[in-house]
This record gives structure tokens, sequence and C-alpha cells, in this order.
């Protein structure tokens, strides 16, 4: 399903966080927003989810969300599989088939009762993530989800990620060049704040793309150029 | 199996008391065993009771009333953690009732409940009602005001109303909180037992027992062994409801 961002505007105080950010995201398209650390991403992210409130501008979008946080934001008392439920719960669904096929789809076969703690870093982040499939979602809205993670199970996800979602219209969050790069169809670059969409880039790279490769750098060059103020 | 460190703490213990039971009115420790045994099998004649009699006594108050103190307690501060209204109405009511010690509502308590059959009962159950009510009421409070932000907002993004966030996140998150507050609130509530058992004829009950044991002529053999098994019953309820906190599977 497509959604369409208009103007978004957003203070807090006198603190001017987006400036008005319009951009879309075709029906099953990968659109990362990229930008620096405290540009007003995550602000972004929960104004698309409806859980913070634009002072302008406007959200188009008529469908279920599922969300993926920076942190995996389990719930502790929960098993990895009552945690996938969840979402499911709250609509009045008890449907653990799908909470545990959903844990078999990120990996985690036989781990659907145990608790978050005894789960590493990597692993809870799956358990969030097939939290957010399992509702089965129009879109997926994600927070920087592997900044969290060591380089190689990033990578490693990413690629999963790729393939779970392809009929998933996806609005990706990252301060990631590389994983902007590897993963969207479009990225869309946002200045410091306040946020400002510096460019929207079209990647038309076929997937799973190469890192190396010499198309690859190039884009990785230009959007490094974008970021900094030089350009 | 007992570490040397602790058999070692309690050899110490025990030779200062044989060392000051030479030196004041104070039987030594094997005669307070001795004693112990012997009133635990066999009534101890004044009251006609056996101290295990006396412990069962007190023990059943101290549940009965924290019982009913916790069941007020815990959905009261849930309530006032998660809603604005009750919080601000209810909060400096309890701000304003929690530094009396328990102790001091017992004369209120007598007059208040004289025309009941029963006032003295009454009166100790209204006692260990009030010294556990807060403890346990302060705990939960605080657990509920703390649920972690990140939680409530990601059960928000998941479409939760505000029954729903109370029910999936707030509650489970505070059960540790419950568990620590029914802890503190029988430890003190423990306490308030004794002391309101020592202030009026009630007939059972170790701190009554301790009190009659001074009144007939000071059998400090009876009140050692009185105030031992307080200590006992006390330690150990604290023990046992750690180790259920401790078995909280998520922690």
């Amino acid at each position: 399903m497509a959604l369409i961002v208009r103007d978004v505007r957003k203070s807090y105080g006198n603190l001017r966080v987006l400036d008005g950010i319009s951009f879309k995201a075709k029906d099953n398209e990968f659109v990362c927003v990229i930008g620096r650390s405290g540009c007003g991403k995550t602000t972004l992210l929960k104004i698309i989810a409806g859980i913070e409130k634009a002072d302008y501008g406007e959200v188009k979008f008529n469908g279920r969300i599922g969300f993926v946080f920076q942190e995996d934001r389990l719930l502790p008392w929960r098993t990895a599989l009552r945690n996938v439920s969840f979402g499911l719960e709250l609509m009045g669904i008890r449907d653990y088939k799908r909470a545990k096929r959903l844990l078999e789809l990120v990996g985690l076969k036989g781990f659907e009762d145990y608790y978050p703690k005894q789960l590493s870093t990597g692993m809870r982040q799956r358990v969030a993530f097939a939290r957010a499939l399992a509702i089965d979602p129009d879109i997926l809205l994600m927070d920087e989800p592997f900044a969290n993670l060591d380089a190689q199970t990033r990578e490693e996800m990413q690629e999963e990620l790729l393939k779970i979602v392809e009929n998933k219209t996806v609005v990706f969050v990252t301060h990631s060049i590389d994983e902007a790069i590897y993963l969207a169809d479009r990225v869309v670059v946002l200045s410091p704040r306040p946020a400002r969409v510096v460019k929207i880039v079209e990647i038309d790279l076929e997937k799973p793309r190469d890192r190396n490769s010499s198309e690859f750098l190039e884009i990785k060059r230009n959007i490094s150029l974008l970021l900094s103020n030089r350009a | 199996m007992m570490s040397k460190a602790k058999i070692l703490s309690i050899l110490i213990f025990l030779s200062i008391w044989y060392l000051i039971s030479n030196l004041v009115r104070l039987p030594h420790p094997h005669e307070v065993l001795l004693k112990f045994l012997e009133i635990s099998i066999n009534s101890e004649p004044v009251l006609g009771k056996t101290l295990i009699q006396h412990a069962i006594a007190s023990i059943s108050r101290v549940l009965i009333a924290s019982t009913l103190a916790f069941s007020v307690a815990i959905p009261l501060a849930i309530l006032c953690g998660w809603f604005r209204v009750f919080r601000d109405i209810i909060t400096p009511i309890v701000e304003i009732l929690r530094p009396i010690p328990p102790i001091a509502w017992i004369p209120l308590a007598y007059v208040v409940f004289a025309p009941l059959p029963n006032t003295v009962s009454i009166s100790q159950l209204f006692i260990v009602f009030i010294g556990s009510f807060f403890p346990c009421f302060i705990s939960v409070f605080d657990y509920v005001r703390n649920t972690p932000k990140e939680l409530i907002e990601m059960a928000r993004v998941f479409g939760a109303k505000d029954l729903d966030v109370l029910r999936y996140v707030v509650i489970p998150h505070s059960v540790q909180g419950i568990l620590t507050g029914i802890r503190i609130g029988i430890g003190v509530g423990w306490m308030c037992i004794i002391a309101a058992e020592m202030l009026a004829t009630s007939g059972e009950g170790l701190g009554y027992f301790v009190m009659v044991m001074y009144e007939v002529g000071g059998r400090v053999s009876e009140i050692i062994c009185g105030i031992a098994l307080i200590g006992l019953i006390g330690y150990t309820m604290n023990y046992v409801l750690l180790k259920i906190e401790g078995m909280v599977p998520w922690r």
C-alpha cells in the first residue's frame, strides 16, 4: 500500500526538528530515510505511525502498521512466542501457530519458550521483527533496527530482511549509507536539524547488491556528499 | 550445607551469650534451648498453651490482616499509578497517613471498635492492616509509575488502548513490585502484631506470651524463647517470600 508524506513539520518548543518533509513510498517499495544521528528521523517515523502529531502537513496512509524499533522493546515477561503474538492478541486473535511460523521465518525455530533475557541481541531483534510481521502489516516502519548489532549479524539480517519483505512497503530509517544503498529502492536523504529532504536518490541496482561494485561505491560517494554540508 | 563463616558466626554469637549470661541475670543458651523444647511440646502452665500455639495465633492474625491490606493496596496502587485522577486524589492522603507509626493507632482503634464484641482482636487486625498496607502500596505504585515508556509506546504502536496498556504492559511489569510489596508488608505486619499483642489481653500470641512471662515475674528463659521464635518466624517469612520473588522466570 502506498504512503504519502506531505510537508510534515514538527517543533519541540523552539527547536525545529522537521522542516517540511515530503516523500512517497509506492506499493511494495523499500524506502530508506537517511540522515545524521539526531536529525529527527525517529520523530518522522513516529508521526507516520501516528503516535506523534505533526504540527503541520499530512500523512496519507490507510492500513495496518508494523513497527520495528531500534531497541527490541520485547516484553520481558513474555516468551519469544508470546511476544510475537502480542500484536495479534491486541486485535483479539490468539493464533500461536502463526506466531510460531513467523519465528521460524526469522530463523528462531525452537526458541518459542525462551524469555528475551535468554536470547542474544540479534535474536531479540529477530523476535521484534517477527512481532511486526505477525499482524500482517500493510507497511513496515523500521527505526534503525540493526544499529545495535555487530557488523557481521547486521549484514546477515539485511540480507534476510530483503528476502522476507519482498512484497511489502517498507520505510526504513538509518544513518548508515551502506545499509541504505544495500536495502532501498529509493533513498530519502535528510539534512541535519531541522531536517529537510535534500534529495531522493533512486537506487537502480539489481538485488542482492554487491557492496563493493563500482556503481555501489559511486552512489555511496554521492550520498555521502549530500549528507555533508558541502553539497 | 552451612558455610564455615556461618558456623563461625553462630559460635561467636553463642560464646558472647555465655559470657554475658555469667555476668547478668540471663540464662545460658542451653537452658533456653531446653525450655524452648519443653514449652513447644507441653503447654506453658501460666497461659495453658504451647509456644507453637502462640506462634500460630500470631501468624494467622498477620496473614488475615495483611491479605486484606494487600487486596486493597495492590489494586489501589495500580489505579493511582496509572490514572491521573486517582493519583491526584489518593496519593496525598496516603502521604499524610503513611508516616504515622501503626502502633499510634491503637488507642483510637480501641475506641472506634469498642462497640464490637471482640474489640481487641479487631484492633490488632487493624494495626497489622495499617502496617502492611503502606509498604505494599508504595512498592506497587513505584513499579507502576516506572513502567518503561518504551514498552508503553511499543504497545500503542501496535494499537493498544489505555486498558490494553494497563493489562498487557503495566500490570505484568508490576508483578515484581507486587511481590516485593507483599514481602515487605508481611514483615512490617509481623512487627505490628507482636507490638499490638503486648498492649492488650489477647489470650494468645507470641507478643502476648512474652509480655505475660515478664509480668508473672520476669521469666527470662520463656521471654527469650518467645523473642527467638518471633525472630525465627520473621526471618523465615522473609526468606520464603524472597525465594518466591526469585522464581519469576523472566528476571
